[in-house]
């Protein structure tokens, strides 16, 4: 009994961390871009070095049907319940992703986003390791999942992920 | 100091806010204990129908996996079966975002008797009718073929008299261009319902029990007459613990009777006054290597196929301690657990490490180095615990739970020198590197050190840590890096470290993997793009993580790819052979490596850029390792069988001989114990050579349904001495109550008050067949916007559940399952109280609809019922009411 009682104990300062980094990501997430005008435009919901999408690009959610595909693909590792509650009615999810990327030490995540008419221009922020660092050799595929209004779009226009800007067209 | 009261403080706090948050989870209303899940609003189990299966490659699972099933699926003799076909894709008109996928034909592999019929029933998707043809197809082509010519009608295929009874290919064709569903059944299906039954948990020995008597109770008598004639004592195992025998009366000859009887005995022992408790004396398993594990040969987690490519079933036949006593270093991101507490896998065979990350990568809550090598995961986004993978790969211990590693009793250092997201200093590698060192005037840390991580420029000091290290005997493992260049990558290429390239499924580099005349040796690292070995998966490492599961990080299994999975395979032989030979140090291992030794089977490899001195043979390192001992001995392939009525009914395993210098060996005996396996061909005694075949079939009547079980086939043979070789045998006879499997369902609760012709769809969740039931709960409406799809508000709602095969959006229309509470066509209502969960609730789901008859007055006719309409955006909860994306009646 004292013996389980000091397991426990000594599980709780990790249990404890661990809750500390959700709710790091969940702060960061509930942390909108804000447009010119003050107003929320769009918000960081997730980001993971184990998304499973393999090449660079965008994947654009609207249905929980397509959410789900992206989320049964082999390797992903994402922070699952954020992303389902997610009111796919209100808000729709871009997946910006880096693609495969040789080891650890990569991710990817919202620095900043405008609206311009019906284009919206969102800008992402890339982490990768400086040359030298020792990471780890396993191979990773970094997303970030960005929230965005619905409906309110003709096209989303991504930079910093690759030279050119990576376009959708809604 | 003032860290130790830090430390102490941050401890209370975190112990303080624990007991809070149960106290809020608590109940005021005393004494009655309260279910675990407070805040269900509804669950239940949904059953599934006698024979039921379903085509594996449906519109909805297509949707979800594009890939359609390249084999037949295999069916029982009595099925009922709902599938999809198209042979096209598209967009449903009028349904936007609801796709179907191509499937032009589904194939079946059914054992058939001469004039059984098979039937198929058509069903048109909203695309309307469009033909299907119905084959039956043996070896030398089609026996008989039947079109539905368009037409709504069931068509049938027939074996004919001329053609013998056994296995034929059932296959169904779009002869069309829109998608269809359709049903295929025996015609006898459904008229049994087999009846439940339990998994045993444990098996334990006949007519034995083990007695806690009462304390104070008077342990004289249990000698007596009278005892001994009730109880049957047979052994004190400890001060008031006795091991009973069962009276002679209570025992029976049959198995499954005495098991009955025995428990039957063990219920009387428990009414006696004198006795605390009673359990059966359970039994262990024979556990002896990763074969045994579940993981070795899971079909849902990932076979580990990398073991078999490393031929390390032989390596655990000649080093059976597990690379025992040997300490291996994982120098990583920690381990997911805590000290004492660690990943259930990895627990037993975790020694106390050390945490060198300094502060600037570190994210574990204590800045900078500790004593605590915790995987604390990634303060940003989601982690996958890489450290924690490759220990496992190395030294996960064989406890009939999870996988194994291929040194499963060997003894695993965690030394953590990533941080966050998974890098590090070179800085901390090097003072770690010194730590596994040792003192000066002592041992070694570690024999081996483990360094799945790279990326580093050469740097003389750690080249210096390396060889100080070597030289005191410590071997160095690294992974060679994942840039899929030749470009020298650190630690890998430096001197005294053995590089280590990845392979996938079928022993060729991986596409990633680095090369070049500094690679040492290759071993499995998957490549997810390929499926080198056929087994119909991406080629990915399976071992030990950890995932966020409902909102906590709980320990888990995944399959990862890089030469970080690599390296530990290595690293783990090179454990199994140091058990073996002790005095194995960096120069030995690289000489055996060099001339062949421990790497290409019974060839001796040229030294490549790829593969270095080439794939490690696990079987022949430890052969070199234990070299003087070990002669001639017979290895298996496959090394473990596994026979079940829904997979393979028979198998083949070939013997080779294997040794330093195989010659022939002399057969002594084949046997097979087990009732319910049969020895079709094997050698007989006497005969000898270097290659033999052993073949043997299921008898599934000899199963008892539903339990797997194991055995062995033992060869007794002659080589230096005499020697036996056991091949582990599972055996299963899949009941139909556990294969059944009617599709992903979609559970509902829909409004029962239709809004014109129309139900409103209010909540709704996935459930996914398991042991061939459902499982499924909804969770009360938490107020909270946005409501998700499976929280419900208070009020009244029909429950309905069913599989959308066509990917429609649509549930319970013709062709497809479909239930509905409490029975389907008596629909009730079922009432959601705020704080007052309905639990239990079962209902049963069928391709078949209830028919209206004198026995079952209260089925209406529905006749324009086209299905409920699936949610397929969360309702607005902003105070107004849902919108009606409702059924149409």
């Amino acid at each position: 009994m004292i013996a389980a009682y000091r397991k426990v104990l000594a599980g709780l300062p990790l249990v404890f961390l661990l809750v500390g980094c959700v709710w790091l990501v969940g702060c960061a997430s509930s942390e909108p871009v804000e447009s010119e005008s003050s107003a929320p435009l769009v918000r960081q919901v997730t980001q993971s070095a184990h998304c499973g999408l393999t090449g660079p690009g965008l994947a654009y959610v609207q249905t929980s049907e397509r959410l789900q595909q992206l989320l049964e693909l082999p390797t992903q590792n994402m922070a699952v319940q954020q992303l389902r509650q997610v009111d796919l009615q209100q808000e729709h999810l871009l997946f910006v992703t880096l693609g495969e990327k040789p080891t650890g030490g990569y991710n990817v995540s919202l620095a900043s986003a405008e609206r311009a008419g019906k284009i919206l221009r969102l800008s992402m922020a890339i982490r990768a390791p400086a040359p030298g660092t020792m990471v780890t050799q396993a191979i990773t595929s970094p997303c970030a999942v960005v929230a965005v209004p619905a409906n309110e779009w003709s096209e989303i226009r991504v930079s910093g992920v690759r030279d050119k800007d990576l376009v959708l067209k809604l | 100091m003032p860290v130790n009261i830090q430390a102490a403080l941050y401890r209370f706090a975190v112990l303080a806010g624990l007991i809070t948050a149960l106290w809020g989870c608590g109940n005021s209303n005393g004494n009655e204990p309260e279910p675990a899940f407070v805040d269900i609003a509804l669950s239940g189990a949904i059953d599934i129908e006698t024979g039921t299966r379903v085509d594996a490659d449906n519109a909805a699972s297509l949707a979800l996996n594009p890939r359609p099933s390249p084999g037949p699926q295999l069916l029982p003799q009595e099925f009922i079966l709902a599938g999809y076909v198209s042979a096209n894709s598209g967009t449903y008109s009028g349904l936007s975002d609801l796709d179907y996928s191509t499937d032009s034909v589904d194939a079946f592999s059914i054992t058939i008797r001469q004039g059984q019929s098979v039937y198929l029933q058509p069903f048109s998707t909203s695309e309307g009718p469009s033909p299907l043809t119905l084959s039956l197809i043996n070896k030398s082509g089609v026996v008989e073929t039947v079109s539905t010519h368009n037409q709504p009608d069931q068509v049938r295929v027939s074996l004919p008299s001329t053609e013998p009874t056994g296995t034929y290919t059932l296959q169904v064709e779009a002869a069309g261009s829109d998608p269809m569903l359709y049903i295929l059944s025996t015609s006898v299906t459904g008229s049994a319902r087999a009846t439940a039954f339990e998994w045993p948990d444990h098996d334990f020995v006949d007519s034995q029990a083990i007695v806690v008597l009462k304390s104070g109770a008077n342990q004289a008598p249990m000698r007596s007459a009278r005892s001994q004639a009730a109880m049957g004592p047979q052994k004190e195992l400890a001060p008031g613990v006795w091991l009973m025998k069962a009276p002679l009366q209570a025992a029976r000859s049959r198995q499954t009777q005495s098991k009955e009887s025995t428990l039957q005995w063990i219920r009387t022992l428990e009414k006696r006054p004198d006795v605390a408790s009673v359990t059966p004396n359970y039994t262990m398993r024979a556990m002896q290597t990763p074969l045994n594990e579940p993981l070795y040969n899971s079909p849902s987690v990932g076979q580990q196929w990398h073991y078999e490519l490393l031929n390390a079933p032989i390596a655990w036949q000649i080093a059976p301690d597990g690379g025992s006593g040997v300490t291996l270093a994982v120098m990583d991101t920690g381990l997911f657990g805590a000290p004492g507490n660690w990943h259930s896998d990895l627990n037993a065979n975790i020694i106390e490490g050390w945490d060198f990350v300094s502060e600037e990568f570190d994210n574990d809550g204590m800045p900078g180095p500790d004593s605590n090598p915790s995987d604390p995961g990634n303060a940003v986004g989601s982690s996958v615990y890489h450290g924690t993978h490759v220990a496992g790969t190395i030294a996960a211990a064989v406890n009939g739970a999870g996988g194994a590693g291929i040194a499963y009793k060997s003894s695993l250092l965690p030394v953590r020198v990533l941080g966050e997201g998974g890098t590090g200093s070179s800085a901390d590698l090097l003072a770690a590197l010194r730590w596994v060192a040792g003192p000066s005037g002592g041992e070694p840390l570690a024999e081996i050190v483990n360094l799945s991580l790279g990326g580093l420029p050469f740097l003389q000091s750690l080249q210096d840590a390396i060889t100080y290290g070597a030289d005191r005997g410590i071997v160095f493992v690294a992974a060679a890096g994942n840039s899929a260049s030749a470009v020298a990558s650190y630690p890998a290429a430096f001197d005294k470290v053995f590089a280590v390239s990845a392979v996938d499924g079928a022993g060729v580099l991986a596409s990633y993997s680095n090369y070049g005349s500094w690679i040492d040796v290759a071993a499995p690292g998957g490549d997810a793009s390929r499926d080198g070995n056929a087994d119909g998966r991406s080629d990915l490492v399976s071992s030990s993580s950890a995932a966020l599961v409902n909102g906590t990080v709980q320990e888990t299994y995944i399959g990862l790819q890089g030469t970080s999975m690599a390296a530990p395979h290595v690293s783990a032989v090179f454990a199994l052979m140091k058990n073996l030979n002790s005095a194995l140090g960096y120069e030995q291992l690289n000489d055996m490596l060099m001339t062949g030794k421990l790497t290409c089977g019974s060839e001796i490899c040229l030294k490549s850029t790829e593969l270095g001195w080439g794939l490690l043979d696990a079987g022949k390192s430890a052969l070199a390792a234990a070299a003087g001992t070990v002669s001639d001995f017979l290895t298996a392939s496959p090394s473990i069988v596994s026979l079940s009525t829904e997979g393979e009914l028979s198998a083949g395993v070939s013997l080779n001989v294997y040794g330093s210098a195989p010659s022939d060996i002399i057969i002594g005996s084949v046997s097979v114990v087990a009732p319910w396996l049969r020895l079709d061909s094997a050698p007989v005694s006497g005969d000898s050579g270097t290659d033999f075949a052993i073949s043997v079939t299921l008898l599934p009547e000899a199963l008892e349904a539903g339990i797997s079980e194991r055995t062995t086939i033992v060869i007794e043979y002659r080589s230096d001495e005499l020697r036996r070789l056991e091949i582990p045998v599972i055996g299963q006879r899949v009941t139909d109550q556990q294969a059944r499997d009617a599709g992903r369902h979609f559970v509902l609760l829909v409004d029962p008050e239709p809004v014109g012709d129309r139900y409103t769809t209010v909540a709704q969740t996935i459930a996914v067949a398991e042991n061939g039931q459902y499982q499924f709960s909804f969770l009360p409406d938490d107020g909270e916007v946005p409501r998700m799809l499976n929280e419900v508000p208070p009020g009244d709602y029909i429950l309905v559940a069913g599989t959308d095969l066509d990917n429609d959006g649509l549930i319970c229309h013709a062709g497809e399952a479909c239930a509905e509470y409490p029975v389907a066509g008596l629909r009730e209502e079922i009432t959601i109280r705020q704080g007052d969960p309905v639990t239990g609730v079962r209902m049963t789901t069928s391709y078949s609809r209830p028919s209206i008859s004198a026995a079952t007055p209260g089925v209406l006719p529905r006749p324009a019922f086209i299905g409920y309409r699936l949610i397929q955006q969360l309702p607005d909860t902003g105070g107004t009411a849902p919108k009606t994306i409702g059924a149409e009646r």
